[in-house]
Order: C-alpha cells, then sequence, then structure tokens
C-alpha cells in the first residue's frame, strides 16, 4: 500500500498540473462560502444565526426546541460579474440547508443537518492566441465547475436553565467538485478539441460547541467555536491534497427590551488559511472577520396570520484571495416569515443583496449578487 | 393596512418570479477572464517522429463490378477502359393487359433504347464523342480481360452513337437496331460500351452501385399502345452460384490497359487498378494514452508523376486500418478500413514537395484499441479509387530521412487535477 502511495505521489509529482481560478471574486479557491445560515438568520444579516436552531452553527440552538422540526431551505443567487469593461450574468440555485432535529428528555434536542460550506460551481469561458506547431491559433477554453463542500452536522443541545444552554457538534465535511475543461479550436479538422473531466472528492471533520446564556428575560449571548481538523481532497483513491477544516470562533448578542422586537448582532473570526494546501499555491486563503447587525419584529397581520419582519446588513472578508486581493462582502437584506397550517409550518423567505469587492484597486472587477432564500420549517 | 398588504403582494409575487427563474442554473463568468482566470489551458508541445515502420503500396481490391461508375476511356496508349452492361435475360414473349393470360411471342421490337446516366466531372470530353456498342455475349470468364476486350470487333459493332459536348448531361439515349433484341429472345445480351473522340475521351457511366436505376434497356414489343414498353435492367445469372458476385457482375468497368504506376520504393495511390497505400506506425505510449493530443499530421513527400492529367486534383483520405494482428498480409489488411478522418489531401499528380495529412481523430481512435492486437495502421485511399487514372506518389520509409513520412504530433501538456 505505502509502495503505490509513492509511484501515485511520484506520478502526480510528474503532470505538470495546471490550476485554475473559477472566474468570479466570490468562487475563487473551493468556492463560496454561503454562511450555513437559514433564512431567518440571513434576512437579519447573519445577527440571529447564533441563536436560531435551524442555522447549523452553534449547536447549544437546537436546545431549545420542545417538539421535532424539520428545515428545509432553497437559495437562488442572480450574480453580476464586472470586470474589464465586461459584465457577466449568472444564475445559481443552491438546496443550501436541511436540517431536522428531535426532542429528547425534556431539556435536549438532537439534530443532524447538512449545510452548503463551500459552493465552487461557475463557468468560464474566454479565447485566446496559442502558438502550436510554429502557428498561431485562436483556442477557446471553457471550465464548468460544479459541485461544494458540505457541512453536515451532528449536534446535540441541552438546556442545563432557563439562563443557560449548552450544545455540541461533531461535523464532517464531504462533497465533490466536478471540472469539466474544453479546449476548442476554429480550424477542423487540423486541430482536434480537448476535453478533460476532474472529479475531486472531499473528506473532512471538525467538532464545534456553544453556548446560550439568558441572564434576563431581554438579554441573550451566544459563544461558539468550531475546532476544525484534517480535510483531504481525493481524485479516485488517491489523496491529492490535505489541510485543515478552518475553526471558527463566534459572539452573538439579541436585545428584547423592545415588545415584539428582537435586536442582534454577532461578530466571527474564520480562520481559512488552514485550508491552504488543499489547492494550488494559487489558491489562496486568508483569515477573516464578518459582522452582522438585523433586527426582528412582528408585522402586520396579512390574511389573519401574524407576519415577522426582519432587516439586516453584514460584512465579512471572503475566503480565498482573487487576483491577489483580498474581497470583501457587504450584505443588505430583510424578509419574512408567516406560520400555516396551525402554526405547525413556517415559511421564511429573504431578499439579500450583496456587493463584493478587492480591497486591492489594481483588481479591475465587481460583483453584484441578489441571494434569494427560501426557508420551510416544519414541526409534525 | 391595505395598502401595506398590496405591497406586500406585490413583493411576495417578484420573488416567487425570481424564484421560478432561478431554477435554471446560468453559471458564465466569463467577464472575469483573465484577471480572475489565471494560468489556464498549459502548453502545447510539438514533436516530430519517424513514427512509420511499414509502408506499402497494395491493391484496391476493389472487387470486379463494385465501382460506383463504369469509366470509359480512351487516352491513346495511356488509359483504355470499357463498359459491359449485361442483360442476362431478354423475354420471348409478352401478355396483353387485362384477363388475357395467353402470352404472345415477341416478333417486333421498336423504339429499342438504351437509356444511360453519364457523369462527366472529372473527365476528358471533345467537342463530340461517340459510343460504339458492341455485342460481346461469349462465354468467356468475366475476369478474362484479354478475351472479353477481343470481342470489340467491327463485325460484333451493334450501333454507334455520336453526342456533342453540350449534349452530354445526365442523360443518355442509344437507339438499338430491333434486331439487337429480336437475336437476342429467351437468350442474354452483353452490351460493351466503347468511346472516341477527335482527342482523347474519358467519361463515367454511373452503375448500378452508385445509383438507384441509372440504366435501362426499353423497347416495344407490340404497335398496340395498350401494350407496356419492356424495360430491362442490367442484370447477371451467372456465376450461378455467387449471387453476391452476379450482382456486381451486371455491370462493370472493363479495364483494357491501366495506367503506368510509379516506382515500387514509393507510395502511390490512385491510378488504374487501383492502389492505396498501407502504413503501420509505432508511436511512443505516451502519446497515445497520456496526454491529449490536439493536431497530429502525417508529412508526405510528393513525387511529381509525369503520367497523365498531371494538373487534375487527386484527393487522399485517411482510413484506419481495422485489420487485427490475424491478418498478416498487408495487401488485405488495407481492405478492412474505416474512414475515420475528415480531413482530405488534395494534390494534383505532377506536383511534388512536403504535404499534409491531418490525422488526429485516427489517434484519438487508437487510445481505445489494444495494440497488441490490431496494429496502428492507416490506409491512404484516392476518393475516386477504381474511378480515375490520377495516381498521387510519395516517398516511403525507405527514403532518405528528410523525405520519408513523419509524424507531427501538437499536444496539450494540461492535466487537470480539479484543484483550485
Amino acid at each position: 500500500m505505502r509502495r503505490i502511495h509513492i509511484v501515485a505521489a511520484l506520478a502526480l509529482a510528474a503532470m505538470p498540473l495546471q490550476l485554475f481560478a473559477q472566474g468570479t471574486l466570490s468562487t475563487q479557491g473551493f468556492g463560496y462560502p454561503t454562511g450555513e445560515l437559514s433564512s431567518r438568520a440571513r434576512a437579519t444579516g447573519g445577527a440571529l444565526g447564533q441563536f436560531d436552531p435551524d442555522s447549523p452553527l452553534n449547536p447549544a440552538a437546537i436546545g431549545t426546541s420542545v417538539d421535532p422540526r424539520m428545515y428545509l431551505q432553497y437559495e437562488p443567487e442572480l450574480r453580476r460579474l464586472s470586470a474589464n469593461g465586461e459584465t457577466s450574468n449568472a444564475v445559481i440555485a443552491r438546496f443550501s440547508l436541511a436540517s431536522l432535529s428531535v426532542p429528547f428528555a425534556s431539556r435536549g434536542s438532537v439534530g443532524v443537518s447538512a449545510a452548503t460550506f463551500l459552493d465552487r460551481s461557475a463557468e468560464t469561458s474566454f479565447s485566446r492566441q496559442q502558438s502550436i506547431d510554429r502557428q498561431d491559433v485562436t483556442v477557446t477554453e471553457t471550465t464548468r465547475t460544479l459541485g461544494a463542500i458540505n457541512d453536515v452536522r451532528v449536534a446535540v443541545g441541552y438546556a442545563a436553565s432557563q439562563k443557560v444552554q449548552l450544545g455540541f457538534g461533531g461535523h464532517v465535511f464531504v462533497g465533490q467538485n466536478r471540472m469539466f475543461f474544453t479546449q476548442s479550436f476554429p480550424d477542423q479538422p487540423a486541430f482536434t478539441p480537448i476535453s478533460q473531466v476532474s472529479t475531486l472528492g472531499f473528506t473532512g471533520f471538525a467538532a464545534s460547541a456553544g453556548v446560550l446564556l439568558r441572564p434576563s428575560s431581554i438579554l441573550g449571548f451566544a459563544l461558539t467555536a468550531r475546532q476544525g481538523f484534517g480535510i483531504d481532497a481525493k481524485a479516485g483513491d488517491s489523496t491529492v491534497s490535505q489541510a485543515d477544516i478552518p475553526d471558527r470562533y463566534s459572539a452573538a448578542i439579541s436585545y428584547g427590551g423592545i415588545p415584539g422586537t428582537s435586536i442582534s448582532a454577532q461578530v466571527s473570526r474564520d480562520n481559512w488559511s488552514s485550508l491552504n494546501g488543499l489547492g494550488s499555491a494559487d489558491a489562496i486563503a486568508v483569515d477573516g472577520w464578518e459582522g452582522g447587525l438585523g433586527i426582528e419584529a412582528l408585522g402586520p397581520r396579512i390574511a389573519a396570520r401574524q407576519t415577522v419582519l426582519r432587516l439586516g446588513g453584514r460584512y465579512r472578508a471572503l475566503p480565498f484571495l482573487a487576483g491577489g486581493s483580498e474581497v470583501d462582502e457587504l450584505s443588505l437584506g430583510g424578509g419574512l416569515g408567516a406560520q400555516f397550517f396551525r402554526n405547525r409550518a413556517t415559511f421564511d423567505l429573504s431578499v439579500e443583496r450583496a456587493s463584493r469587492s478587492p480591497e486591492l484597486s489594481t483588481v479591475d472587477a465587481s460583483e453584484r449578487a441578489y441571494i434569494f432564500s427560501f426557508g420551510l420549517r416544519v414541526r409534525p | 393596512m391595505q395598502l401595506i398588504s398590496g405591497r406586500l403582494k406585490l413583493a411576495g409575487l417578484v420573488i416567487l418570479t425570481a424564484a421560478l427563474t432561478a431554477c435554471t442554473e446560468k453559471l458564465d463568468s466569463s467577464a472575469g477572464c483573465p484577471i480572475l482566470c489565471p494560468g489556464r489551458g498549459g502548453e502545447i508541445e510539438t514533436v516530430t517522429i519517424d513514427a512509420v515502420t511499414l509502408d506499402s503500396t497494395v491493391s484496391a481490391l476493389t472487387g470486379q463490378g463494385t465501382e460506383a461508375s463504369l469509366l470509359v476511356a480512351t487516352r491513346g496508349d495511356s488509359l483504355d477502359a470499357r463498359a459491359i452492361l449485361r442483360f442476362d435475360s431478354i423475354p420471348g414473349r409478352y401478355r396483353r393487359p387485362g384477363a388475357d393470360t395467353i402470352s404472345i411471342p415477341v416478333t417486333t421490337a421498336d423504339s429499342v433504347i438504351l437509356r444511360m446516366r453519364v457523369d462527366t466531372v472529372g473527365g476528358k470530353i471533345p467537342s463530340s464523342i461517340t459510343l460504339d456498342i458492341y455485342d460481346v455475349d461469349s462465354n468467356a470468364p468475366d475476369s478474362a480481360i484479354n478475351e472479353i476486350a477481343a470481342l470489340f470487333t467491327p463485325g460484333r459493332l451493334i450501333t454507334s452513337a455520336t453526342f456533342a459536348k453540350a449534349a452530354l448531361k445526365d442523360t443518355i439515349l442509344v437507339t438499338l437496331p430491333s434486331a439487337a433484341i429480336l437475336s437476342r429472345l429467351d437468350r442474354r445480351l452483353r452490351i460493351g460500351i466503347r468511346a472516341r473522340g477527335p482527342q482523347s475521351v474519358q467519361l463515367r457511366i454511373l452503375s448500378q452501385e452508385g445509383a438507384g436505376i441509372p440504366t435501362v434497356l426499353s423497347y416495344r414489343v407490340s404497335a398496340d399502345t395498350t401494350v407496356a414498353r419492356v424495360s430491362l435492367t442490367p442484370e447477371s445469372r451467372t456465376p450461378v452460384d455467387q449471387p453476391a458476385l452476379a450482382l456486381s457482375l451486371a455491370d462493370y468497368t472493363l479495364l483494357v490497359r491501366g495506367t503506368a504506376t510509379g516506382p515500387a520504393t514509393g507510395l502511390n495511390i490512385g491510378g488504374l487498378p487501383a492502389r492505396r497505400v498501407y502504413m503501420r506506425f509505432d508511436i511512443p505510449s505516451f502519446l497515445i494514452d497520456s496526454v491529449d493530443v490536439v493536431r497530429a499530421s502525417l508529412l508526405l513527400t510528393q513525387i511529381s508523376n509525369p503520367g497523365i492529367d498531371q494538373t487534375d486534383t487527386v484527393r487522399i483520405a485517411p482510413f484506419v486500418s481495422l485489420a487485427t494482428t490475424a491478418v498478416v498480409d498487408v495487401a488485405k489488411a488495407a481492405q478492412i478500413t474505416a474512414l475515420a478522418s475528415r480531413d482530405t489531401l488534395r494534390v494534383t499528380p505532377g506536383s511534388s514537395g512536403e504535404r499534409r495529412l491531418e490525422i488526429a481523430s485516427i489517434l484519438s481512435l487508437w487510445r481505445a484499441t489494444n495494440v497488441a492486437e490490431t496494429p496502428r495502421a492507416i490506409v491512404l485511399i484516392s476518393a475516386q479509387e477504381g474511378n480515375s487514372p490520377l495516381e498521387a506518389r510519395f516517398h516511403s520509409a525507405e527514403a532518405a530521412p528528410e523525405l520519408r513520412p513523419r509524424l507531427r504530433i501538437s499536444y496539450s501538456t494540461r492535466k487537470s487535477s480539479g484543484l483550485p
């Protein structure tokens, strides 16, 4: 077995690997971090994420669930990339989050969730001149990358008292990236198009712990930490690269002193740089901060149903450099929630406008995106 | 409150529409290139190798009568080709239309017409041509070229028909004397066609293999116009025990004198009788198995052919040989082929110099085959094989290094790992 590994390593080293970026600001490296936020939390700029049982961030949050609950989320993104005076419009369809939790004893819940951690879906096509056999030829290269790394979490939450909730989670990061690469030439049949397909599979692990503190009826605090362990990228049976799942530390506060209203804020630190080495030397991940502020308030009654309105904003650094520059994202959004079927089903929707821009002005590119999020929560 | 409700419904409608629109992914982000897409397709390397291990000129072995058209050419000492049409059953009786089942012996044959379709493309047509129609019926086997050619005598001449150049458009009609039919009732009529003109003549008559029903012999057996004309298409009833061969021999080209071919040490493609070239390759395995070939060119050095039609164009197509190692005779291996490249080499026989034929698609096929079972070989065939005297000649692997066939391969060094 050891010999096979050595041979595989030598073969890989001998191959002139050609490496790719994905052509956008947000999907560099292994892709865009969705944030693992539910529609409700996303509408509040992520500020409610630490308190939200549907967002797989703080395992303590599921301790408040007294009923079994199931949650599904669909999250399309309409993205507009501008660079070099040109514009590309993209539509990305994501089913970004699904979760299930059931209570146990009288104070605890156990839950399982699957969320998109890094989404690498992108496609680029451009033409360039290439010298082949002393002849200048126009080559059109198309790269289509599909797939994501997903975070599958099993969590236990427990309410030790009315003021303290604890939770622990075990994470498995799995997924697949499939890359379709073609090179085509206008001069047929002299030149033959190239088509290559490569598939990467990922397996990584992490553990998380969280606590929710409610010192008073109007104030809540949340603290969460995720410790990342190793992650492998494999092509077939061969391990192509290894790195670590990023550690994450976050804190949040919620204030409910205004009747019918909750104001929340969160801050977190993601050590994305631990992913360096999983990709090529060109895929550079950097640690980054994230902060969000949001408000959730009772809205008008529509069709005899009580609605909840949400507003929020979020600012964060994206994990991977684009053109050598860090990329920041500012999101402003809002949303609506309402209950149906005798309050056993809840439908949340949010709309978020995200602006992404490189910190270095030398990178002439910017991105605007509208992220629609639809969440359906059911309590059977 | 009603105003708010209305706005919320409108917003809901907009969001729902956006969500439904977003169900279809469109991922194009090409505007980000090349700034956000560095280092993409890798380099293209080019190597030129002496990969030909065996090359040989072999006979086309296309089988008598299988040609798509019948070459009729009279070109002095260079070429003499004639056409043979067989009507192996001339009916001796006919029936009137209606319920009358009694057959009547044929006693008259009026308006005997031989209709043929001609193709003058690539031909040599003087101001007028004359087609001499001979009775060439004999018991000589069809492969006995000289014996059949000897039947084209004045005594066997049935008729002659002269056509102006402008009249040779698609279909021609030749009127035969009644005696040509009446003398062959209940027997067979075998017609030989020879062309002549003020200068060299060369044209083609479409054969049964090349068109639907190109040739029809028809005549009237009764003055009664309700009795339909008898229409006969070429038919051979011999050899009796080989129906497929008999089908082919319904019409065929009788090549009395073929074109001169090039030196045995060269590669000769085309000509009459037709020749093709078999080439076997030994290519480094990494070029087949480990890289993506962008371009593969077979470099050939042409030798000028001083024969006929030096400035006409001959098209040469590369076929892949499908013969396995069980076929040891290259002449037979050269017959087991499949078209695998869209490229065609166009040359004039009289020219010379380096020529390039693209065969990358054939290399792609070889990736899927086991070289131990199926040798990597191609067969170069004239697109007008068997129908044209044009012959292109090339240096073989026995020539000087700069003249022998070589393979120039451009390949991509890119190997995708899928890593960003």
